[in-house]
């Protein structure tokens, strides 16, 4: 079956770009039996792996990968004569020839498609990577491969973040930011097949460190992020990303408000005596006046989230999303003077009670869930108007 | 938010008869997705039929909702949509297909015809506009005030179909799904989810 497979791998290379597990097998006489190919009008491949098959090919595969595994170590260690540990990789992969390469690479391959968390086969193909045995560039197309049926795989997303590295420090500028905009995407789509997929989303916070930097790239994110949470309304962890890409935004344009934001924009409230510190530490002036800049930039996306909470208002993770955003609203004021946060929290307070109120409808389930929303959010509002009251200092 | 799909029906008697469908599964696996297609009209109909003339139903299923209003003429429509699509939206939408289908074409040719001589391209083109959130948050701010104690929810679609029936027999006895579709559901129950690594 192992070498079935490699010959499709072999005769379509990167047009095959989906497998999937399927329920019947295809006729004995077919050119791939027992799996399924289709080759689809726009010239892409799909192959499907009947249900059958797969405990007999994991087996097999798996078998082989172990085989190769204590023959590649073996062989090495024959070569360079030293006394290394038969379990360990060889050091170098040029004492190997090319049979067990070919073996390594098929059987972890089929291991991963099966089963996309076996770390033996990760390591395998780690090690012909570092061995320049696969190209990293054809690694990032298997992966693509996997994750199609694995999306939530955090060994695969490990794997991929380990090919990266390598590509990204010899791109030159240009090709860089293609891959990272390729990269975007991917994370995008495993994101559409699996919700609060934590990896996606971990491995998208890495790459927003990548282009940090990069303000036209950050933009960029910013509109991507804002679709898709209007697509995406009930799932936080895309909230939370948009609020990394929104002070990952305000740290590039206004470096001076880095400190203000430390502590990864989580709400938990700094004390009276930190926020002194920062205003004394800080050239006040400059602060005043970058904080008042990105208070106006800020309220654009309050006015955002009210819109949506006027129409959503028993969606608890857009509460959860305009808790951060007032909080942030609230810090950026206090910086400008600490009149003007007690004045935001309390327009924010009568806009909760006049706009987020639920509309007189029986006691529907909603309703009775957006009343309990609201008040909490209320009483979230005056613990925190009070805690900043504090910060007078 | 996703919809999948939007199905009209006209009641005759205890049976539907479909007269409009479209249908969105560019999310599922290129292997599914004629299975997919083929349950969600299974479903739809199997939902249709035991809901009662100038009644609304919500009926969840896994990551699905289908949303069904009958209305007292007979005609029925069904939305199909995940647990993020707002239901108010659902129901509108069905409510807009189905006053636009019943404005093209008269009770008398549609009793005549079936689905393939009633071409109506609309259903498709409204399946597409409210996959956008502000499409549909602008019907919402028109339509904010859909009375929800009116609906019906059920947690699962072996609660609709009521006592002493199965759903697993249902599938099976159907002549609307295809052999391959059948071995695909029986799979994906096995695994107890769609999506499923099956090791």
């Amino acid at each position: 079956m192992l070498d079935v497979l490699n010959a499709i791998f072999d005769r379509f290379g990167s047009k095959l770009d989906e497998f999937d597990l399927v329920p019947v097998l295809s006729e004995a006489d077919a050119e791939f039996h027992p799996f399924v190919v289709a080759v689809t009008p726009e010239n892409s491949v799909k192959l499907g792996i009947p249900f059958q098959i797969v405990p007999a090919l994991y087996t097999e595969a798996s078998r082989g990968l172990i085989e190769a595994k204590q023959q590649s170590a073996s062989q090495a260690t024959s070569a360079a004569r030293s006394s290394s540990s038969s379990s360990s990789w060889p050091e170098h992969a040029a004492d190997l020839n090319s049979e067990i390469v070919r073996k390594l690479q098929a059987t972890s391959r089929a291991v991963l498609m099966i089963n996309a968390e076996n770390y033996t086969a990760w390591n395998a193909r780690k090690f012909l990577l570092t061995a320049k045995a696969v190209a990293l560039q054809d690694e990032l197309l298997f992966l693509a491969l996997v994750f199609r049926k694995h999306p939530k795989s955090g060994e695969a997303f490990a794997h991929r973040r380990f090919v990266l590295q390598r590509l990204l420090i010899n791109d030159p500028p240009a090709i860089k930011q293609t891959r990272l905009a390729e990269e975007f995407a991917i994370c995008t789509t495993v994101a559409n097949s699996y919700a609060s997929n934590y990896f996606s989303w971990s491995h998208r916070t890495w790459l927003l460190e990548q282009v940090a930097s990069d303000k036209d790239m950050v933009n960029t994110e910013l509109e991507t992020i804002k679709a898709w949470t209007a697509q995406h309304p009930q799932d936080h962890s895309g909230c939370h990303y948009l609020q990394q890409v929104l002070l990952a935004r305000l740290r590039t344009r206004w470096p001076v408000l880095s400190e203000l934001f430390a502590g990864e924009g989580s709400l938990a409230l700094k004390n009276a005596k930190q926020v002194a510190a920062l205003l004394s530490n800080a050239n006040c002036n400059d602060l005043a006046v970058a904080a008042t800049a990105a208070l106006t930039e800020w309220r654009e996306a309050l006015n955002e989230s009210a819109a949506l909470l006027e129409l959503h208002a028993d969606n608890e993770a857009l509460f959860h999303h305009r808790r951060f955003l007032v909080y942030h609203a609230s810090l950026l004021a206090v910086a400008t003077g600490i009149q003007a946060s007690t004045e935001l929290l309390q327009q924010e307070t009568t806009l909760a009670q006049t706009q987020f109120a639920p509309r007189s409808f029986g006691s529907t389930p909603s309703a009775a869930q957006r009343s309990r929303l609201l008040s909490d959010y209320l009483s979230w509002l005056s613990s925190l108007h009070q805690h900043t009251a504090d910060w007078k200092l | 938010m996703k919809l999948y799909a939007i199905i009209l029906y006209q009641r005759s008697g205890a049976n539907l008869k479909l007269v409009a469908t479209a249908t969105n599964v560019a999310d599922f696996g290129y292997f599914e997705r004629s299975s997919v297609r083929e349950f969600m009209h299974f479903f739809s109909k199997t939902i249709g039929e035991r809901t009662a003339p100038g009644t609304r139903n919500a009926v969840s299923e896994q990551a699905y909702v289908f949303f069904c209003h009958a209305r007292e003429d007979g005609y029925t429509g069904i939305v199909i949509a995940d647990s993020e699509y707002d239901k108010r939206v659902a129901f509108s939408v069905i409510t807009k297909s189905l006053e636009q289908f019943t404005a093209k074409y008269t009770k008398e040719t549609v009793d005549r015809a079936t689905a393939r001589d009633l071409p109506f391209p609309e259903i498709e083109t409204m399946l597409t506009k409210y996959q956008n959130p502000a499409e549909a948050d602008a019907l919402l701010r028109v339509q904010r005030d859909l009375d929800e104690t009116k609906i019906v929810l059920h947690k699962t679609i072996e609660s609709v179909i009521g006592r002493g029936e199965k759903i697993d027999n249902l599938v099976e006895r159907s002549n609307d799904l295809s052999a391959s579709s059948k071995v695909f559901f029986g799979q994906a129950k096995k695994a107890n989810s769609q999506c499923c690594i099956v090791m």
